[in-house]
């Protein structure tokens, strides 16, 4: 079971701060985006990667980074603050 | 909410308003060597892609706000010589002509201080976990990132490091 967390539009569109996942871990970030994809197939381009940024333990990933158990796993849209 | 202070770094996340003066006072007080101090100020504006917006709203996310504005004034920090620093941003429910988000450098020369006052602000804007919805007469809705951002802050990239020069002058 993984804990994914959501932010801004992506929580709002989606109706829900978070979901936990039955994906078996390590995983890849962009095998939890496919997971989401699929997961959420109406919302499927909240998750494009050119869209939602992956952070793991507060940390800017990238797809090929590796997701563990008890990791903290967020996505969320462009950042638009300042 | 947050407050993360050392002796000459100041980075803090909060809901209530700043003041510009208390902040001057903190870069400036017993400071002799600082000779330059620029100061920047971020307001909520009555347009932008839509017409008449009446406030903002603005998301974080917590913890990783703070690693990532840490992460950005110390690369500010190596790149130029910096005496103070103090950096602000707001969160929660705002209206216009409020302010956002303030970043203070005092330094012993101007070039640093308006460098590295612009250096914070354009990685801010690309990187830190900070989300605006508009409020406008017609309903909300979430601010899309700019491409003249991203740029701007690509811009740094490809500048050379200060910190390599060895002459520097006034």
């Amino acid at each position: 079971m993984l804990k994914i967390i959501f932010f801004a539009k992506i929580k709002d569109n989606l109706c829900r701060d978070f979901i936990e996942i039955e994906i078996e871990t390590p995983c890849s970030v962009s095998d939890v985006r496919n997971y989401l994809k699929n997961e959420f197939s109406d919302h499927h381009h909240l998750f494009s990667e050119d869209y939602a940024t992956c952070a793991i333990n507060h940390e800017i990933s990238n797809e090929k980074n590796m997701i563990r158990k008890g990791d903290e796993v967020a996505f969320f849209p462009p950042v638009t603050g300042g | 909410m947050t407050d993360k202070k050392s002796e000459n770094i100041k980075i803090v996340i909060q809901e209530k308003d700043f003041s510009i003066e208390n902040e001057y006072y903190f870069l400036s007080s017993n400071l002799p060597g600082a000779g330059a101090i620029v100061t920047f100020v971020g307001r909520v504006r009555d347009f932008s892609e839509r017409p008449e917006v009446t406030g903002l709203i603005l998301e974080h996310y917590p913890l990783m706000t703070e690693k990532s504005l840490s992460g950005i004034v110390g690369q500010a920090r190596e790149r130029w010589d910096i005496q103070r620093l103090s950096l602000i941003h707001r969160v929660g429910e705002l209206s216009v002509e409020d302010q956002i988000v303030y970043v203070g450098v005092s330094s012993a020369h101007r070039d640093d201080a308006f460098e590295a006052c612009r250096f914070v602000m354009d990685y801010l804007k690309t990187e830190a976990p900070f989300w605006k919805k508009e409020r406008t007469s017609s309903g909300e809705a979430w601010v899309e990132a700019r491409e003249k951002d991203q740029r701007a802050r690509e811009r740094w990239e490809t500048l050379p490091d200060p910190a390599s020069d060895h002459d520097r002058g006034m």
